[in-house]
């Protein structure tokens, strides 16, 4: 037996090593995923009271920092990377990062208020991008992203082996992020967005118990967040308003139930944030430069709306 | 829990070092069953029920066999097993097929009857777990062992997880003792099954895999809408070949990881596959395919029919029956049914020949591993070529397709518009890698074929050895593709 276990952790050690020699003589860049190391550095940094926004990666391309913060005196950061972490995991970890006086900014997707798929091969990047992000994930996901986790070994080592050759692949791209978290819009994209005709929209759908399941989550939220004096903001991201349209009774059925039985702050309603396509960058939920100011500012007039200043 | 995942390995890694650390047998076979139960309830917890429950009725029914005397109340124990056993199996397996052909039966004579198909779920591995205990409980009565009464071993033995799921499946009679006797870990026996083990991820997570992908393209699951009956006769048989490999890549993939783990935990399970491809007979392809399967068939079917005694006409009916009762095990559709009709037929062929042969004083052709190689891979080919013949039925979704199917295999495979579509799949990234894999696995399993698994390599430098592991296992982790289909027999 001892001699069976020796022998195993030898050649573990030996493979070990072969990653460790592989590392050492690679270099990879920061992918989008790992952003969200630099996203809680920031917010790690960020001086007292903070808007900490949180959502899919619409929130990545949404906000201008500056403008927000002078208009609510909250320095905002955004801990926003992709949709398909879910909701569950957006509050887990902001629930995590806020401290008393922040806000917690809750811009969400139209998608996350429908029947929504957890993407447990991004779940896995976020925990090996950043291992704490670990507890933000819901229990019943863990065995899944344990099991992606073997896919993501598979990428990254192939990446890494790639490099050693100079190939770049394109997930390999470098991502640059200002100081409140929000990435660098300084190149215009190679595949500007064009709104799909309706005959390709998505069509917008939950099952009856979903969407009073996700306010009573919110709620729950809600409540736990002001019993440690943070105040919680929801709203609506930006999005297509050719999707808006076309999805128009479900998302404003969606903003009446919100109405009605949210509990915290409501930024609205979604029709104030659905931007025409010239003002998007690469998908139906990503603005463009120009689109980020315009967002910015009608998110600004809407919180005034709240009376919610930094104290 | 599949075991292509970093779950698995974790939960084998546990389980493996608690078992060792315990010191007693009992404990450690109820550490395999707790582990086993976990393992089992990780698709649903709700089959573990049935398992207790079969498991708990053939326990009884083989003990009441076993201390009575009156021959009555033993076969009257025996029925109840067997009845228990395949009316289970009949109801979660079969009843919606029954139902549904008896539905249309009585519409094709005119009389009008409702569908009385039900949502039934079928629990996995079903088919493998009551034909286990069932060979118990009709071993105990045809006296090859007495029952155990020791419920913690015998508990054990039906739910082993290494093999619970899909097979290989043991016989009371050499594996039920393994769990009554004490162990002693064997540091060559635990090498080896971790050998085993990384031939068998090998084997699933490089090759069938990659096939599957391959395969679902032409025979319409691979979502896109494009079905079988668009497939043209070349590429019905590119994509047949492609199946035939990855059927057995996944299957005896799961043997070998299943073998490989029990040697883990001390225990020898029988051997499932003996690189069957190599066959050079119908008859040779079926003592080398799923082998714990075939011989339970032999056991438990063919022989209580009378087997091989009586006239040619009496061996080919027996053979028939019992293949066509094997096509029905591996699934409740008339695809399967018949396939096992067309291996029953071949091998009726092939037995027949078999016997000429003998008859003559001569020495079948398929036992001779020297002599001209020439002949040697014809025989091989044509073989091959009537499995995947066999394949087409056992893979295509209806019966149509497959007849359809089959039909194109011989009238359009000498079209340019045939070859134009098979063409354009070669040349895709999944088409291609059949070129490379396929020569790949068999030369391996040539030069190997002598040996247990072929990577059994025991006897070379430990240099040698560990260059050669880690060569696989970065090639696993490096080619295997992002989407890994689940194990074909789970659905058995």
């Amino acid at each position: 037996m001892f001699r069976f276990v020796v022998k195993l952790f030898g050649f573990a050690l030996v493979q070990a090593a072969l990653v460790v020699a592989l590392i050492a003589a690679t270099e990879m860049p920061v992918a989008f995923w790992g952003t969200t190391r630099g996203k809680h550095e920031i917010a790690d940094r960020a001086p007292s009271p903070r808007m900490i926004i949180s959502g899919g990666s619409s929130d990545v391309f949404a906000f201008d920092g500056k403008a927000l913060r002078e208009a609510t005196g909250y320095y905002p950061v955004s801990l926003a990377v992709y949709a398909g972490l879910g909701v569950e995991y957006f509050l887990k970890e902001a629930e995590r990062e806020a401290r008393r006086g922040d806000v917690i900014f809750l811009s969400l997707e139209p998608h996350h208020f429908a029947t929504f798929g957890i993407n447990e091969e991004v779940l896995v990047q976020m925990v090996v991008e950043r291992p704490r992000s670990i507890f933000h994930i819901p229990l019943r996901h863990l065995p899944l992203v344990l099991d992606e986790l073997l896919n993501h070994i598979r990428v990254h080592l192939d990446a890494r082996i790639s490099s050693l050759f100079r190939r770049r692949r394109a997930h390999e791209v470098p991502v640059e992020l200002d100081e409140y978290g929000i990435i660098i819009l300084d190149r215009p994209t190679p595949k500007p967005y064009k709104s799909p005709a309706p005959e390709e929209m998505e069509v917008l759908k939950a099952k009856p118990h979903e969407l009073p399941e996700l306010i009573d989550r919110l709620n729950a939220f809600v409540r736990r967040c002001r019993s440690r004096g943070i105040e919680v903001v929801l709203a609506m991201s930006p999005h297509d308003r050719a999707f808006y349209d076309f999805n128009q009774a479900y998302i404003d059925r969606v903003h009446d139930e919100l109405v009605k039985h949210f509990e915290g702050l409501l930024l609205g309603p979604p029709s104030q944030f659905a931007w025409p396509e010239s003002y998007l960058y690469d998908s139906m939920l990503h603005l463009n430069l120009e689109g980020r100011r315009i967002h910015t500012e009608r998110v600004i007039e809407e919180w005034k709306k709240l009376n919610l200043k930094a104290p | 829990m599949t075991f292509t995942t970093l779950t698995f390995i974790l939960f084998l890694w546990l389980v493996f070092a608690l078992y060792w650390t315990l010191r007693y047998r009992t404990a450690q076979n109820i550490l395999l069953i707790v582990a086993s139960y976990s393992f089992y309830a990780w698709w649903d917890y709700r089959f573990c029920a049935l398992m207790l429950i079969s498991s708990l009725i053939d326990y009884i029914a083989a003990l009441s066999i076993d201390r009575s005397p009156k021959r009555g109340v033993r076969r009257a124990w025996m029925w109840v097993s067997v009845a228990m056993n395949l009316g289970m199996l009949g109801f979660f397996k079969y009843f919606n097929f029954f139902a549904e052909s008896f539905t249309a039966m009585m519409r094709s004579l005119g009389w009008e009857v409702g569908d009385v198909t039900l949502k039934i779920v079928l629990p996995v591995g079903i088919s493998f777990y009551t034909f286990q205990t069932m060979s118990y409980t009709l071993d105990v009565y045809f006296g090859k062992m007495r029952a155990t009464r020791r419920l913690i071993d015998y508990m054990a033995y039906v739910c082993f997880f290494p093999q619970l799921v899909a097979g290989p499946i043991e016989r009371a009679t050499q594996f039920l003792p393994q769990f009554t006797a004490p162990r002693t870990f064997d540091d060559a026996e635990a090498t080896d099954g971790c050998r085993q083990i990384l031939w068998g991820f090998f084997k699933k997570m490089i090759i069938a895999d990659r096939m599957a992908i391959l395969v679902a393209k032409v025979y319409g699951s691979d979502g896109t809408g494009v079905t079988l009956d668009q497939a043209s006769g070349p590429t019905v048989i590119f994509g047949t070949i492609a199946f035939a490999f990855q059927i057995y890549c996944d299957f005896s993939a799961y043997s070998d990881i299943a073998i490989g783990t029990a040697k883990l935990f001390g225990f020898r399970l029988m051997r499932n596959f003996a690189y069957p491809y190599f066959s050079q007979s119908i008859r040779q392809f079926w003592q080398r395919w799923h082998i714990s399967l075939s011989t339970w068939f032999r056991d438990y079917v063919y022989i209580p029919l009378g087997g091989n005694r009586g006239s040619s006409r009496r061996l080919a009916i027996n053979l028939m029956i019992t293949f066509i009762v094997s096509g029905l095990w591996h699934g409740a559709s008339w695809t399967f049914i018949t396939w096992g009709a067309l291996m029953g037929l071949a091998i009726v062929v092939s037995t027949w020949r078999a016997r000429r042969a003998a008859a003559a004083g001569l020495a079948p052709a398929d036992r001779s591993d020297t002599g001209p190689a020439g002949p040697r891979l014809m025989r091989m080919l044509c073989t091959f070529a009537v499995i995947c013949l066999g394949w087409i039925f056992f893979r295509a979704p209806t019966m149509a397709s497959a007849t359809a199917a089959v039909g194109r295999v011989f009238t359009d495979v000498c079209t340019l518009q045939g070859f134009d579509s098979c063409w354009e799949l070669m040349r895709s990234n999944a088409g291609a890698m059949i070129f490379v894999l396929i020569p790949l696995l068999l030369a391996i399993e040539w030069v190997q074929r002598h040996r247990d698994h072929p990577l059994d390599v025991g006897t070379w430098p430990r240099w040698a050895r560990w260059t050669l592991y880690t060569v696989v296992i970065w090639g696993i982790i490096l080619w295997m593709p992002k989407v890994r289909a689940p194990f074909i027999y789970f659905q058995f």
